[in-house]
């Protein structure tokens, strides 16, 4: 009797299981924004020409609210799937809303498949389309790419995001003030967001205020200026006239460019032309991110362009490649005036930085 | 998996010693009761990453009870473990417990004042639980994964009798399962993207080399 027992408690003590809490919800009505009460003023840049109104991708000025709204979408790592990445983890303001990796980690840590390129001054370069590839004619399309895509923010059901969007209390009371009902939908998000992207803009680097007074540069900087206009400008556009070219520059890396999105088979290896303004901040560089520094760059529209059907004109066209010939301190100089493109405006301006605390 | 060379030579040795030792009698017991203890895990690092795996990983307790040459047991398997790790620097943590109940009947058609074969059939319920979550300041997302497995083992067991309370034993088991997985996920913030699906039950039958070295205590 006392072996049955003795089995008894054993057979019992081993098959006990016990339950695992699962962890609280948290309390989101602790979560706290980082607003003014009055939205900043989105829609105007003080530059040395004055206050410079900003405009929306059909030219209207933007709105306060909605770029207020905006902000908030952007930095909120909520839009994706698990909670992990928000469009700034890609696009920080530190790094001129680029980031400082070839690829980017997307919600579940996998890489992303091209350099996260730099958003400044999107109106300017919006004929052009969006992305490297340039697939998305239409801002209000692309913000939603990066949510839906599986490998940046995972939100598959894109459908769906209004409804978490919804459930978050701190996006009611914006939503009220700014259009007048709380009603979240997929429209509304794609205006505020586009409306926040269009107001990061950069005119106050020193290249920006030597357009008046070119004395703003310095010896080297001019000098560069000089080359940059010789070799590059073409290209590179950088003041506000559209339309930005396609470009390619290589063979060797020329993978899918934009005919993997219009179907068109003579245009591998085309990326857009990016924009240049705090170049300086968004190392690495081009679409796969291989070059860590500005040297490595010139150096390789100096000595390492190869041959390829796409080549743009610029750069040889088809009888390319066309090396781009420096003398002396002329790749120094260029250098010099890149950095000139810095500007600190965008890198530090809180209305542009994270509400979240 | 590579077959047992060894086996059908000790199985014969064993056979050979048994019938010889069976005039003796000495290693028979009309009734008793045992424990049986895994004494070290079955890894089949080929396949640690197969579901159905997991239950064989884990200790194996069973108590037996044995009248003559028949033995009753209920083996059972009950493992947890807990894994925390970072995605994106959210704190994601992955619960993982199963519970394996195999009532056993093993016949012993052969024995010797050391050595013991028996034959047998368990039937197998397996059961593990996943669960996983991602904390982050918004919500806690939680995915939860079930593994059911039904079927039965048809064994051999070699023992060898130290004294009359403890072996040493060996077993040489093919088992015949059907398992089904349901997977269910829940999003607080959006519960029409939260879900549960359930898997077409999977048949598999696997054998096993007598890896695992298991010891039983006779009270």
């Amino acid at each position: 009797m006392t072996k049955m027992v003795i089995s008894g408690i054993l057979l019992t003590t081993l098959v006990a299981i016990s339950c695992t809490k699962p962890p609280q919800q948290p309390d989101l009505n602790n979560i706290r924004l980082n607003l003014p009460e009055q939205p900043y003023a989105y829609n105007t840049l003080q530059t040395q020409d004055g206050i410079r109104h900003l405009r929306y991708e059909d030219s209207s000025v933007i709105d306060n609210n909605k770029a207020t709204i905006g902000r908030v979408l952007f930095y909120d790592k909520a839009l994706s799937i698990n909670n992990s990445i928000s469009c700034a983890s890609c696009h920080s303001q530190q790094n001129s809303f680029s980031d400082n990796v070839a690829f980017s980690k997307g919600f579940a840590e996998k890489l992303t498949l091209r350099n996260s390129i730099n958003i400044v001054n999107l109106f300017d370069s919006r004929s052009a389309g969006y992305f490297w590839d340039g697939r998305e004619s239409s801002i209000e399309d692309m913000v939603f790419a990066p949510i839906a895509n599986h490998i940046e923010m995972g939100f598959s059901h894109i459908e769906l995001i209004t409804e978490k969007v919804g459930n978050l209390p701190y996006y009611k009371p914006l939503f009220r003030e700014c259009y007048g009902d709380d009603r979240i939908t997929e429209k509304r998000m794609k205006e505020c967001l586009g409306q926040f992207l269009f107001s990061i803009v950069s005119y106050n680097n020193k290249f920006d205020k030597s357009l008046k007074n070119r004395s703003v540069l310095n010896i080297e900087e001019r000098q560069g200026l000089y080359t940059f206009e010789r070799h590059c400008m073409s290209c590179h556009r950088l003041t506000d006239e559209p339309p930005y070219a396609w470009q390619t520059d290589t063979a060797k890396y020329a993978n899918i460019g934009l005919d993997e999105h219009d179907g068109d088979k003579g245009r591998n290896g085309l990326y857009k032309i990016p924009n240049l303004r705090n170049i300086s901040k968004t190392a690495p560089y081009m679409h796969d991110g291989r070059f860590n520094n500005l040297e490595e760059v010139i150096t390789h529209y100096t000595e390492g362009i190869k041959r390829n059907p796409n080549l743009s004109e610029a750069l040889g066209g088809k009888d390319g490649p066309m090396q781009i010939y420096l003398w002396g301190n002329e790749k120094f100089y260029l250098i010099q005036f890149l950095k000139a493109l810095d500007d600190d405006v965008v890198i530090h301006d809180p209305k542009l930085a994270s509400p979240f605390k | 998996m590579k077959k047992p060379s060894l086996l059908p030579v000790i199985c014969l040795l064993v056979l050979n010693q048994a019938s010889a030792a069976h005039t003796r009698d000495s290693g028979f017991r009309k009734h008793g009761i045992h424990v049986m203890i895994s004494a070290n895990r079955l890894i089949l690092a080929a396949n640690k990453n197969n579901p159905a795996n997991f239950f064989y990983s884990a200790i194996l307790i069973e108590p037996q009870y044995n009248s003559r040459r028949h033995t009753f047991g209920v083996g059972i398997y009950r493992s947890r473990n807990s894994t925390t790790y970072k995605v994106n620097e959210l704190p994601c943590t992955e619960n993982r417990q199963s519970l394996s109940m195999m009532p056993t009947y093993s016949y012993l058609p052969v024995f010797s004042r050391h050595w013991q074969i028996y034959t047998g059939l368990s039937l197998i319920y397996n059961y593990a639980d996943t669960i996983t979550t991602t904390e982050s300041d918004v919500e806690v997302i939680t995915r939860r994964s079930s593994v059911m497995e039904k079927g039965f083992s048809v064994f051999a067991r070699v023992f060898y009798r130290f004294n009359r309370h403890v072996s040493l034993g060996l077993e040489l088991p093919i088992n015949l399962t059907m398992s089904v997985q349901r997977i269910e996920w829940q999003y607080p913030l959006t519960p029409s993207m939260s879900f549960r699906e359930k898997s077409s039950p999977v048949h598999q039958g696997m054998y096993f080399i007598p890896s695992q070295i298991f010891l039983r205590l006779s009270l």
